[in-house]
């Protein structure tokens, strides 16, 4: 069966990585979800944004 | 030796019970272990189990119980414990506070999750959601600053795969119910959308919550998926998806225009299904979607009146007009330009979320000349200067020049009251606005603009008209009657919908026009 | 809170003003239920779950539920519901009334279709059935009607040894339709398994409502069926949990939640329902309900077609 119409069937379960707001968001509404601790890889690019810079993309 | 725990009259869900029973088989030092409602047979399995006792025999079915073949007492501590923090976890859900560090480790804690939600920063992305697919999750891609190539590498492996790849922008899904990033609360129903640009997705979602319809799936494609390079890989997947979907008997699709090899694919895909199709590619080709058998759109509203008369079975009609009555709308348009001063002439659109800003001048077209923008029609209005604006101007403040170090404005709305302050001026006639709410955005943002105007009023001398709308709906967090409230005791006139507020800006300005003439 | 959709049944007893008090019997995450004086039970349930019979969909999610207080007093008013030391009011005065009853209308499904789609439930069955239940007896039936399909991969577990020879019985009576022969094992049956309804009584409402159909659709008595779907229910009563027990009435007078519903008429009636979406619906419902609920409509299925 194809995984969107699996997931369409399923209860949704989520595994967060970033942004924490979004996790307490999906708490907030009982949804089942897992915090990532996520930080970049070893010899990354070590100038982070800042969290809210990441936030700029929803147009 | 065999202990019991009992719970006289206790009710627990069948998932929560088998949760127990798989949890404390796993203690280390249970030999066996029985979970169930104290019916008579299920009182015998456990006597032939040799799990059974007299405590047993007088339980009723409607008792709940536990009983264990255990090393000691201190084993059975254990297990009472382990099955008293079962029950509280499920009942708080909140889960454990642990943080994996790696994929693996969550997919550990969660092997039934579904989906990821991403917002690590663009350079990082790829290889995180590469891995993710992978594993065969769902991925919402919030983060921005993903290049294009990584972005089609990833939907091509989504596709492969047969996963969804939503983003990157365009931050919105509301999947089986649950909204994901930006995106409002609304009914379950029949209705389906696949959309390309945000808050153009979040306008026509509450609208349909505000008729009285609702949703089955929402799924956000990311801004980029109908350009050439991507070629619309997630719109199709997408609307495959809610071709076969059994709760979702009409499909909207919402883009700004694909270009138009792009539109032909996803087109000739829309005339495969049966269920009907609503299309607002904002300012399209109409032809060509009524050549596909589907429903073009005038505005994200006219989308939303369309796509619930079809779930209801009735001919949809074009909506260009008002919610109030035309002698209202007129009456609220003569009193507010009799108070202008000859000096106010210009319009102003501060916009929070783009589509909004783009679907408001492509209403207004060149009916009172053209208005500059950041995003704008064409390049001749396009400002170089932000800091003086002269004419008429509608913004989007979610671009990137208003952004830079600083969050969107629909979650930091200081962004937009900054603009207030330095766009609105004693020769601005009627500035609209937009108020977004929904999970994601800002907790009051009604109050906001509120608030910011009512400092600007103070310093101007003439009566500005303000014109709002609130993309929301009853159920978000934020309150949507109390948002209306706050903005109205500022003497912001809301209107049920962006179009709608356009149209009376356009009734302004051309009552305006007549007043000047 | 407001109320989205409500059972008809449940409408209509309001109506009649039957019951227009309650306590809240029991609190779960998705749904609460709630008993009246002469203990039936009436449910609320969240958006994420399918109406069922004598129920009430609320809108949003259980945000609501958690701050209603075990044991509460609630009173019926004429639009909606009050929890008196809670103090939430629930409102189902803008709900949508449907009747969560079985119903056949339309063209009558080919005996070759009806097979392609019970193959089709017993491939989901077996590859994604959670087999913690009574599930793996599916076994059983096969072996009794002599099908040789491939053998499915679900595992034996305690509950299927221990049941499986009343199990035997009851399927070799339906077989014969020898219902009083059913009846007299029932009370070796009723109320066995994990979960809070027992895995037997997810069973028989499927095999009775799978019967009931069978019999609508004029192949078998109506009577007799009718007469057994009683017999279970009233054998029920203080062997199993409040519950299961009121999911036993329900499916004797033709009712169940929605998706379970779907799955039935869809085995009679030809329809455009995805059927494969449908069945995996309703194997998502609790542990292993689902499974054996869906596991006493493909038994009923092969007794009357092998």
């Amino acid at each position: 069966m194809n995984r969107i119409d699996r997931l369409f069937s399923q209860d949704l379960k989520v595994i967060n990585i970033g942004l924490e707001s979004f996790s307490k968001d999906l708490k907030k509404q009982e949804v089942s979800v897992v915090q990532l601790d996520w930080k970049p890889r070893a010899g990354g690019n070590a100038k982070l944004s800042s969290l809210l810079d990441r936030l700029k993309s929803n147009k | 030796m065999i202990c019991y725990e009992v719970r006289k009259n206790s009710y627990y869900d069948s998932v929560t019970l088998m949760l127990i029973s798989k949890e404390v088989k796993n203690i280390e030092g249970v030999k066996d272990v029985m979970v169930g409602m104290g019916t008579d047979l299920n009182k015998e399995l456990s006597n032939n189990l040799g799990l059974g006792s007299e405590k047993l025999d007088e339980l009723s079915p409607n008792d709940f119980f536990i009983s264990a073949d255990v090393v000691d007492e201190a084993i059975m501590e254990q297990v009472v414990e382990r099955v008293n923090g079962l029950l509280k976890e499920k009942k708080s859900s909140a889960g454990s506070d642990y943080r994996p560090v790696t994929i693996k480790s969550a997919l550990e804690m969660m092997p039934e999750a579904n989906m990821a939600v991403v917002s690590i920063a663009g350079q990082y992305a790829e290889d995180e959601v590469s891995r993710l697919l992978d594993n065969d999750l769902h991925v919402m891609l919030f983060s921005d600053n993903v290049s294009v190539e990584a972005e089609l590498r990833l939907k091509q492996k989504a596709v492969e795969k047969g996963l969804l790849m939503m983003g990157p922008d365009c931050g919105t899904a509301i999947i089986n119910g649950v909204p994901l990033a930006f995106a409002n609360v609304v009914k379950k129903g029949p209705i389906g959308i696949v959309g390309a640009s945000g808050t153009g997705t979040q306008e026509v979602s509450t609208l349909i919550d505000k008729l009285g319809s609702g949703l089955s799936q929402v799924i956000g494609t990311g801004g980029r998926d109908l350009k050439t390079e991507i070629g619309g890989l997630m719109m199709l997947q997408g609307f495959e998806a809610l071709m076969r979907d059994e709760s979702t008997e009409v499909i909207v699709l919402i883009s700004k225009p694909p270009s138009p090899e792009v539109a032909e694919k996803i087109l000739s895909k829309v005339s495969e299904t049966k269920k009907p199709v609503v299309v607002d590619f904002i300012g399209g080709d109409i032809e060509a979607i009524k050549a596909a058998g589907a429903y073009p759109c005038l505005t994200l509203e006219d989308a939303a009146h369309k796509a619930v008369a079809l779930a209801k079975g009735d001919t949809p009609v074009d909506f260009t007009g008002f919610s109030l009555s035309d002698d209202e709308v007129e009456s609220i348009v003569n009193k507010k330009v009799a108070a202008l001063k000859p000096e106010q002439k210009y319009f102003r659109g501060l916009f929070t979320g783009g589509t909004l800003a783009d679907e408001a001048m492509k209403m207004l077209g060149q009916s009172f000349g053209g208005i500059y923008s950041n995003i704008p029609l064409s390049h001749e209005y396009a400002i170089e200067n932000l800091t003086t604006l002269t004419g008429h101007v509608c913004l989007d403040l979610g671009e990137d020049q208003f952004t830079v170090g600083r969050p969107h404005p629909m979650i930091d709305p200081s962004t937009r009251s900054d603009r207030f302050k330095t766009d609105i001026s004693d020769d601005v006639a009627v500035v609209l606005v937009d108020v977004v709410l929904g999970y994601g955005s800002h907790e009051n943002p009604a109050k906001e603009v509120a608030d910011a105007i009512h400092e600007v009023n103070k310093k101007l001398d003439n009566n500005v008209i303000y014109v709002a709308s609130i993309t929301g709906t009853e159920g978000d967090p934020q309150d949507l009657k109390a948002s209306q409230s706050a903005l109205e005791a500022e003497g912001i006139i809301v209107m049920p919908s962006n179009a709608q507020a356009v149209r009376l800006v356009q009734k302004i300005m051309d009552q305006l026009n007549k007043k000047g003439a | 809170m407001n109320a989205i959709r409500i059972s008809k049944e449940l409408m209509d007893q309001f109506a009649q003003k039957k019951s227009n008090r309650y306590v809240v019997h029991s609190i779960f995450k998705e749904a609460i239920n709630l008993m009246d004086d002469s203990g039936e039970l009436i449910t609320l349930l969240t958006e994420n779950k399918d109406l069922a019979p004598m129920s009430i969909v609320i809108f949003g999610r259980s945000a609501y539920f958690r701050n209603i207080l075990a044991n509460d007093e609630v009173e019926v008013t004429n639009s909606g519901m009050r929890f008196i030391h809670s103090q939430i009011e629930l409102d189902f005065s803008s709900a949508v009334v449907t009747p969560c009853i079985l119903m056949l209308e339309g063209k009558a499904l080919d005996s070759e279709n009806q097979i392609i789609k019970m193959n089709q439930m017993r491939n989901i069955l077996c590859d994604r059935g959670e087999s913690s239940g009574i599930l793996p007896l599916l076994n059983t039936v096969e072996r009794y009607k002599g099908i040789s399909i491939d053998s499915s991969n679900l595992r034996m577990n305690t509950y299927c040894e221990f049941i499986q020879g009343v199990f035997t019985e009851i399927i070799k009576n339906l077989d014969q339709k020898n219902f009083e022969g059913v009846v007299s094992w029932l009370p070796k049956f009723i109320g066995f398994g994990p979960g809070l309804t027992p895995s037997t009584d997810d069973f028989l409402t499927g095999a009775i409502l799978t019967l009931i159909a069978s019999a609508a659709m004029g192949e078998d008595s109506t009577e007799a069926v009718e007469e057994l779907a009683q017999n279970i229910y009233s054998f029920s009563v203080g062997r199993t949990t409040k519950v299961s027990e009121t999911m036993l009435k329900q499916a004797a007078l033709g009712r169940a939640s929605e998706n379970h519903l779907k799955v039935v008429q869809s085995l009679f009636i030809s329809n455009n329902l995805n059927f494969e979406f449908l069945v995996k619906r309703v194997l998502a419902n609790g542990a292993t309900s689902g499974a054996d609920f869906l596991l006493g409509v493909y038994c009923a299925m092969v007794l009357s077609k092998y």
